[in-house]
Parts: C-alpha cells; sequence; structure tokens
C-alpha cells in the first residue's frame, strides 16, 4: 500500500527534477546553446499545456457520464493547428514583428495601443484562468488522496480536507509559485521566452503522454483484449445517446477551436514562446497528433471503471483508482505523477502569462501616473516590472487557492473548464476582426467585448453559481426583477437548448454584433489605422514600413535613459550599438529618427506591453504627428503589390506561351535544316551521276584512237544528252532558289487563265499522242480574269499534265484538265488514272527537300524539282498547289487562283 | 503541386476536416456496433483523424518556401563576443 509519506516522496522528487530541468535548460540558453528554441518538437510538445488534468481524468470521467462529446475538446484545435498556414502564422508573424507579449497586448496593440482593451482583457483573462488554477489544485489534491489511500476511497467522494493535516493544494501552490517566480521571472527577456520553462513543459507533457498510454493498455491487456472490455452492451451504454452530433457537439468542437487560440496560456507557449515561425510546420500536424493519442484510450479506461469498480465510483478519478483496484499500485504512482504534470504545466504557464498581463496592463500604467516614478527620476523600472510580475504570480495562486477553498465541497469546479473556455472565447471577434478586418476599430472592440462578456456572466457563470434559494437561484428560475424574457438559460424566450450552447450563441453573436456595428459607426484614430495596417497587412509591409507615417524625434539621451531603466543597462546599450552600426555609424551613437524610436518603442514594448511602452515613449518624444496619407499610400502600396503579383502571373502565362511559340519554331527549323542536307546531298547525287557518264564516255573517246565511228557518235551523243539534263537541272534549281528568294521579277497582266491552260494542253500534245495517253479539257462555264504571268502559270500546267501523262501506266491513260471559278477564285483540277502519289506526305511532295522526292523521281526523267517550282510560283500568285486526291485509281492536283478584281 | 494550389489545399484542409467530423457525414457512420472490438463510430473518427493528420504531414513538408519563413526579426549586425553575452543575461 502507498503511503502519503512515499507519495510526497516521489513527488517532491519529481518536482525537483523539473527544476534542475529548467535550471539546466535555463543555463544552456543563456550560454548560447539553442536546442530547445531550435526543436520543433519540444515547441509542439509544450503546445500541449492544452491538456491539463481537466484533461488527464476529466475526459475519462466526461466519457463515462457523456460518452463521444470528450472528443470535440480534441478536435477543435486539431482543426486550427491543421489550418496553421491561415491563423497562427499570421499570428506568429504579427507577435514576432510587433514583440507581442500577452493576447492583451496584441488586442490592445491591434486598436491603437489601447489600454482599456488590455485592462479589459486582463480583467477577463483573470476571471476565466482563478476557477480554472483552483481546479488543477483540487485534482491535485484528489488525486494524491486516492493513491496515497488517506481519507480517500475507492468511491473517490472527497472533501477538500486532508487526513494528515496538510492540504496538498497549498503545498502544490507554494511549489508552483516557486518555480514559476524562480523560471519565469529570471530577467526581463525582450522577447518573454522561458527556456527552462519550456523545456519543463515539454518533459511533463511527455510524463502525461506516456502516463496515459500505459494507464489504456494496462486496462486493454488486463481484460485480455478489446473485445473483452468493450462488449456491445458497453459500447451501447458508453456511446448511445440521443442526438450525439447535435448542437452541443458543433458548439463545443468550435470552443475547444477558440480555446487553442484565446487562452492565455496557450497564447504564451504558441505565439509568445515561439522562436521560429517554421515550428509550426511540425506543430501542424504533430499537435493533432498528440491530442489523437491522448483520446486513444480514454474510452477503454472509462469501460473498465465502470466494469470493475463499484457502482458510483468516482468516474473523474477512473485513471487512478482503474490501476488501483488491479493493486497495481506503481502503475497508479505513475499515473498520479502524469495527472501531477498536466496540473502543474497549465498552473505554471497560466501563471507567467496572467503576471505579463497583470504587470503590463494594470500596474505599469498605474506607475507610469504616478508622480514619483516618472522618467527623469532614477528609480529602476526594470526591478519594478520584475516585482510586480513575481506578485501578481503570488496573487493568482493565492487567488486559485481561495477558489478553492471556498468552493471545493460544491460540484462547480468541475464544470468550470467549459466555462472558462466559454469566457476566452468573448476574445475571438475582437481578435479575427483584427487580424483579417482592416475597418475594425477599437470603439467596435470595447462594445462587443463588453456586450460578450456581460452576456457570459449572466447566462453561463451566475447559473453556474447558483443555488436554490439564495438570490443567483431567484434570477436562474425566474429571471432578473421576476421577468420570464430575461431568464439566464432561456434569454427572450429561448428555451430548449442546452445551457452552454444557448450561453454561447448569445454572448458571441452580441459580441460579434456589437464589433461591426461598432467598427461601422465609429471613425480609427490615426495610430488605430497605422496599426490595423500593419497588423492586417503583416505579410506584404516590410519591416520599419511604419516609421514613414509615424514622423517623431526625441533627443537621444532622453531615449537612452529611458531604454536603460526598462530594458537594463546593459540590454539597452547593446540597442543602441547594434542600431548605430545598422544606421552605419561606428561612434555607437544612434541618430534619433523615427526608424530608431519605433524599434526602441517596440523592445520596450515587448517588456511592458505596447500601451505602456507608448506611454513612456511618449514623455520623451516631441512633434509626432501621424501621416494619415502616408497610411493611406502604404494600404495602397500593399494593394499595388497583389495587383502587380496579378500581373506578373498573367506575364508568365504569356511567356510559357511564347516559349511554346518558340520550341516549335525551334522544331521546324531543325526540320528545314535537314530537309536542307537531304537536297544538298540528293542535289549532288543527281549532279554527280550526268556527270560520272560524261567522264567515262569522254576517257573512252579519248583512249580509243581506232574507234568505228558509229561508236564514236554514239558516245558524243551521250555526251550531249547527259550534258542538257546537267544544264536542265542546274536551269531548275537556280530557277527554284529565284522564286524562293523573290529575286525573280516577271510581267504580270490582266489574263484569262483558260488561254494558259490550253497553250499547255497544247504544248503537251506531242508527248501525249507518243504514249497514247487521251487529254480531254473541261474548261469553266463563266469566263474569270487573274492577275499573273502567263508562261509561269503555263509552266505549272505543262509540268502537271506532263506528269501525269509520264507516271500514267493503266491500261486505258486518260488525264483531265477541268476548271471552274468557286468562291472568288479559279480553280483547274488535273486528274489523272495513273498509279498515284503512293503514301508521300502531301506536304513533302512540293518540297523540294523532302524525302519522299526521291522516291518518285527514282527511275524517272525530269529533275524532280517541277513540284517545288510548280508549287513556289502558285505561291507567289496568291494561290494554291496541291494534291487534294491520291490513292491506287488515281491522283489529283489542284490549282487555285484568286480571281482579279 | 504548383504554390498556390498548395496553398489553398492548406486552407480547405480545417474546412474538410470539419466536414468530416460534422453532422451530416458524421451521422452516416454512427453505430456502436463492433468492428474488431471497436465500435464503429470510434473507430471512423479515429481514421478520419489519422487521415487529416497524414494529410496534414504531407502539405506542410512541401509548403514552406525560405521566404516564407524567413526570420522577420532585424538581424545582428555584430554578433557579441561571449563576455559582453553574459554580462547582459
Amino acid at each position: 500500500m502507498l503511503t502519503a509519506d512515499v507519495v510526497v516522496a516521489i513527488a517532491l522528487g519529481y518536482v525537483g527534477l523539473l527544476f534542475l530541468l529548467a535550471f539546466l535548460s535555463d543555463r544552456w540558453s543563456r550560454k548560447g546553446s539553442r536546442w530547445i528554441s531550435n526543436s520543433p518538437v519540444i515547441y509542439t510538445l509544450s503546445i500541449s499545456v492544452y491538456c491539463t488534468s481537466w484533461t488527464f481524468y476529466g475526459a475519462v470521467g466526461s466519457a463515462a457520464r457523456n460518452g463521444l462529446e470528450f472528443i470535440t475538446i480534441y478536435l477543435g484545435p486539431t482543426l486550427v493547428f491543421l489550418g496553421w498556414w491561415y491563423l497562427l502564422r499570421k499570428l506568429v508573424r504579427i507577435g514576432q514583428v510587433n514583440r507581442i507579449s500577452s493576447i492583451a497586448d496584441l488586442i490592445s496593440s491591434r486598436y491603437g495601443k489601447s489600454n482599456t482593451l488590455a485592462v479589459m482583457v486582463t480583467l477577463m483573462a483573470v476571471i476565466g484562468t482563478t476557477p480554472y488554477i483552483a481546479l488543477q489544485l483540487k485534482a491535485v489534491t484528489t488525486s494524491f488522496e486516492v493513491v496515497s489511500g488517506g481519507s480517500g476511497d475507492l468511491l473517490g467522494n472527497l472533501s477538500g480536507d486532508s487526513a494528515g493535516g496538510i492540504d496538498p493544494a497549498l503545498w502544490v501552490a507554494v511549489g508552483m509559485a516557486l518555480f514559476t517566480i524562480l523560471f519565469g521571472t529570471r530577467n526581463l527577456d525582450a522577447n518573454e521566452q522561458h527556456p527552462g520553462v519550456v523545456a519543463a513543459i515539454a518533459f511533463e507533457a511527455l510524463v502525461k503522454l506516456l502516463a496515459l498510454l500505459m494507464v489504456g493498455l494496462f486496462v486493454v491487456f488486463s481484460f485480455g483484449g478489446l473485445e473483452n472490455l468493450f462488449p456491445e452492451e458497453m459500447s451501447r451504454r458508453l456511446l448511445e445517446r440521443e442526438n450525439v452530433f447535435g448542437g452541443r457537439w458543433a458548439v463545443l468542437t468550435f470552443l475547444s477551436a477558440t480555446a487553442i487560440i484565446c487562452l492565455p496560456r496557450e497564447f504564451q507557449v504558441t505565439v509568445v514562446e515561439n522562436s521560429r515561425e517554421s515550428h509550426l510546420r511540425t506543430a501542424g500536424w504533430l499537435f493533432p497528433a498528440y491530442l489523437l493519442l491522448i483520446c486513444l484510450f480514454i474510452l477503454p479506461i472509462a469501460a473498465a471503471g465502470l466494469t470493475r469498480l463499484p457502482e458510483g465510483a468516482n468516474p473523474d478519478m477512473f485513471v487512478l483508482t482503474v490501476p488501483m483496484a488491479a493493486n497495481q499500485e506503481m502503475l497508479a504512482l505513475f499515473a498520479f505523477i502524469g495527472g501531477f504534470s498536466s496540473a502543474t504545466s497549465m498552473v505554471i504557464v497560466a501563471c507567467i502569462a496572467l503576471s505579463i498581463m497583470i504587470s503590463n496592463h494594470i500596474v505599469m500604467p498605474v506607475v507610469l501616473r504616478l508622480r514619483w516614478l516618472r522618467l527623469y527620476d532614477s528609480a529602476d523600472l526594470k526591478t519594478l516590472v520584475l516585482f510586480s510580475r513575481r506578485f501578481s504570480i503570488l496573487l493568482i495562486l493565492f487567488l486559485g487557492l481561495l477558489y478553492y477553498r471556498l468552493s471545493a465541497q460544491t460540484e462547480a469546479l468541475a464544470s468550470m473548464g467549459l466555462i472558462a473556455f466559454a469566457g476566452v472565447a468573448q476574445f475571438l471577434p475582437s481578435l479575427l476582426g483584427g487580424l483579417y478586418w482592416r475597418q475594425a476599430t477599437a470603439r467596435g472592440a470595447k462594445l462587443g467585448l463588453m456586450g460578450g462578456v456581460v452576456l457570459w456572466v449572466y447566462t453561463l457563470l451566475l447559473p453556474s453559481l447558483a443555488e436554490d434559494g439564495t438570490v443567483f437561484g431567484e434570477i436562474v428560475s425566474n429571471g432578473l426583477f421576476g421577468w420570464e424574457m430575461l431568464r439566464p438559460e432561456a434569454l427572450f424566450g429561448m428555451t430548449g437548448f442546452d445551457p452552454l450552447v444557448h450561453a454561447i450563441v448569445w454572448s458571441l453573436t452580441a459580441n460579434t454584433a456589437l464589433l461591426i456595428a461598432g467598427s461601422l459607426f465609429s471613425e480609427q484614430a490615426p495610430l488605430e489605422r497605422l496599426q490595423s495596417a500593419l497588423f492586417v497587412d503583416v505579410f506584404r509591409n516590410t519591416p520599419g514600413d511604419e516609421s514613414r507615417a509615424l514622423v517623431r524625434s526625441a533627443a537621444i539621451d532622453d531615449l537612452r535613459l529611458l531604454s536603460r531603466r526598462i530594458l537594463g543597462a546593459d540590454a539597452a546599450d547593446r540597442q543602441f550599438r547594434d542600431f548605430a552600426l545598422r544606421q552605419g555609424r561606428d561612434d555607437g551613437v544612434p541618430v534619433a529618427d523615427t526608424a530608431f524610436i519605433t524599434h526602441l518603442e517596440r523592445q520596450i514594448g515587448g517588456n511592458v506591453g505596447a500601451a505602456s511602452a507608448r506611454v513612456m515613449i511618449s514623455e520623451v518624444v516631441s512633434g509626432e504627428t501621424i501621416s494619415l496619407d502616408e497610411i493611406i499610400r502604404m494600404v495602397d502600396e500593399t494593394q499595388q503589390v497583389i495587383e502587380y503579383s496579378q500581373a506578373l502571373e498573367a506575364n508568365s502565362r504569356t511567356l510559357e506561351q511564347t516559349a511554346a511559340q518558340l520550341r516549335q519554331a525551334n522544331q521546324r527549323l531543325m526540320r528545314l535544316d535537314t530537309e536542307k542536307d537531304d537536297f544538298l546531298s540528293q542535289v549532288s547525287h543527281e549532279l554527280r551521276t550526268p556527270m560520272t557518264s560524261i567522264r567515262s564516255f569522254a576517257e573512252a573517246l579519248l583512249k580509243a584512237d581506232e574507234m568505228p565511228p558509229d561508236q564514236a557518235r554514239r558516245f558524243m551523243r551521250i555526251i550531249h544528252d547527259e550534258s542538257l539534263r546537267l544544264t536542265s537541272l542546274l536551269d531548275d534549281i537556280l530557277d527554284l532558289s529565284h522564286l524562293e528568294s523573290g529575286e525573280v521579277r516577271w510581267q504580270v497582266e490582266r489574263l484569262d487563265p483558260e488561254t494558259a491552260a490550253t497553250s499547255a494542253i497544247a504544248a503537251c500534245e506531242g508527248l501525249a499522242a507518243e504514249t497514247g495517253v487521251r487529254v480531254d479539257h473541261v474548261p469553266a462555264d463563266t469566263p474569270a480574269a487573274i492577275r499573273g504571268n502567263r508562261d509561269r502559270l503555263s509552266q505549272i500546267l505543262i509540268n502537271l499534265i506532263s506528269n501525269a501523262i509520264k507516271y500514267n501506266d493503266s491500261a486505258e491513260p486518260w488525264v483531265r484538265i477541268e476548271s471552274r471559278v468557286e468562291a472568288g477564285r479559279w480553280r483547274v483540277d488535273v486528274r489523272d488514272n495513273g498509279p498515284g502519289a503512293g503514301d508521300v506526305a502531301p506536304d513533302q511532295l512540293f518540297s523540294k527537300f523532302a524525302r519522299g522526292w526521291r522516291q518518285i523521281a527514282k527511275g524517272r526523267s525530269g529533275t524532280g524539282l517541277g513540284l517545288a517550282i510548280s508549287a513556289e510560283i502558285a505561291r507567289r500568285h496568291g494561290g494554291d498547289l496541291s494534291l487534294t486526291e491520291s490513292s491506287e485509281q488515281g491522283s489529283c492536283f489542284t490549282l487555285t487562283l484568286p480571281v482579279a478584281q | 503541386m504548383p504554390r498556390q494550389k498548395l496553398r489553398d489545399a492548406a486552407f480547405i484542409l480545417p474546412f474538410f476536416g470539419l466536414i468530416l467530423i460534422m453532422p451530416p457525414f458524421v451521422d452516416i457512420f454512427f453505430s456502436v456496433r463492433l468492428l474488431g472490438g471497436i465500435p464503429i463510430i470510434l473507430l471512423y473518427i479515429f481514421c478520419a483523424w489519422t487521415a487529416l493528420i497524414i494529410l496534414g504531414w504531407m502539405m506542410s513538408r512541401r509548403l514552406v518556401t525560405d521566404t516564407d519563413m524567413a526570420d522577420p526579426r532585424p538581424p545582428i549586425l555584430h554578433p557579441l563576443p561571449p563576455e559582453q553575452r553574459d554580462a547582459d543575461g
């Protein structure tokens, strides 16, 4: 049996370990080792401070009571983190650029560094967090008593008083105060980052996850697998509820999604302690994975508790009592440490976050109003800030303890988690409005926040505190002043809803509506407008932009004095030195220009909050003007950037098209190039054949002295014929090259194309008679006139007709020339019943370089350039020559020419 | 995938997750009967959850470019010698 002493000793040992870990990490990071801030995994683990003892113990309790509903608390944050690129990244960027120290600071900065807003948010955060801290203290106490077998029994119905006379809550509170003061307020850091605390929190996150997983695994295996643990009637008992996925499911998911952004402690670990934006990449999926693991065994543990433990056992303690009922004391002890971890980590981070808010937004403004602490006094404000932080931590823990003592007997604490969530959810409209809506004004934010909080108190907090017979109880049952319409849980007759859904719908609707209405009907102050431009367009502004719109000057010595008092002498001097270097000055004294003042204000704001920093800087600054024109120009410029990038996109599309065209042109050129090579080798070959025969016959004539005159004559005839062929080939090549280069000038006249056809047919009559080919001429019905050169046109037709005659090898060969006028063009078809052009591609047929040319010209007389020349002539007449039909039964070449007007 | 499309996908992902876990879709899978010892509804939620995490992981690996994740804080031009750094801690 574990005794109280053993448990206390182990808990103390664990706390000692945390202190050691925090101490070492702090020391490493001050020595310049950055593994804590460099590790995205540690960052993610520290975010899991979201899972408090309300998760560790409460999730199982909630599962046993309400079935699947507990899972919504983890699905909301999952969705927010999956969408990190849009919301969290912007929050982190704004936080880093503007040295935001808390959520109150963020909202106040956005709305013109309004201190009123900062105070409102801070108070709301304190109201929402104190009961939550009390809840953690209660969880530690209760679990301690269960595990040490104090006054508790397995039924877990416990009172706040411990048997041993020690109240663990007090000791936990003292221990946590000590830890937080030691590692959370060690010094003032311009980024409000606490590596020691983060390392300890991350370690605790691992411990609580491991503890929960081990209890879960134990439960599953000790029952002999899931089948025995989770029979169908258990599944039915736990999960089958009326309307599981109703309004409450949606509202709880929304609420938890809101909480992961708005809870002060979450804001602290996610935004303020973030040292690199890129950590969000990992956290974006790793944190959802952590939450999934946390949820994995919740239902099995609940099932095991309901099966094994006596009726009426407290489901909130199942995580402890289930292992204990199986006499697994070590496991129970580990589970206790897990629960202890989740409680302490929440208390520590919440205290740090709240102490920053209280000291920056409540203590500092008061101090700044006191005469005797004004700038020109020598008092060191840095010490004062640290002191007020420590005092705030003690105050918060004291409040938590007090709340716990006063309400320990009631059941109010159990529902506190969701009530606190609903409270901080009131920050959401101002936060999102500030991040994405340029026109949101401070007036709107104040109105919205106020309305939301009032409704939250009235519809949710008040009923939770009400007991029958008290004033509150009276209001809850009969409405304020006895008006039925004002019943807190059925406002204006909205009945039939779950109280939480009812409260959320009313408070957030009112909050958002007031923010929008207030913003529409009020003007932004100049500073507000500047800040809104800086926040909404944070990804587009370049740092230092605001110094264009905010012009001011100050004496450098005043600035040095002020920053030394806040940042400390060394840190302040370093800021001055660095900035002087950036300005290109090597005397270490920067010029007190607008940029430097803005930079300094941010540094100071990192320590005392933007609103207080502004008040302080304003003390030493003179001649501040905010140029509305510049702000408008800034907003315009970001607009221009958007337009510019759109134009760029369009441009790159055009470029892509051009590139595609160039690629095509290049391919065409390459094809032409190979065709040209092809042509050259073809021409050489064609020239070589006659040359070779001329040479060999000439040699034979030279060598043979005695040659019969007949033979010599025959040889010379061959030489003569071959020379003629050579000449005509060269003529053709010359002709073609002249045609193509456009050097040929011929006489152009108005003429009847039929006359050209007639003369061409006449020229071919001899050839036709020789080969026995019938030539028919079918002229057009209507006379047409074209502009062109008669001889050249005849040349085309002669070429076509003579080819048709020469290559026609059918039994009854015929050629038909048929012309007509259609669509403003004179068209002539030269049709034959020859063998056709084979499978030569039509465009190659007319190309002088084509490979197909070789096949056609093979073994036939003529240079083979005729078609290429004809096509060129047709083109030069504005007409077209094409092969319109080609088959085994014959082919048809068509020449079209434009009719002259 | 082009960067802009990837960003659009990253924008859609949480809403896709929302559709998966909200009625009417989640109602389709509401059954307390068991599949391999696990209630079907629970199996569905955990599977959807895991799928979302895997999608988020795949996207986050590609979603980042150097310029997006540039450290917005102005660079410190001259690192301090160690003794000075210790002095102000």
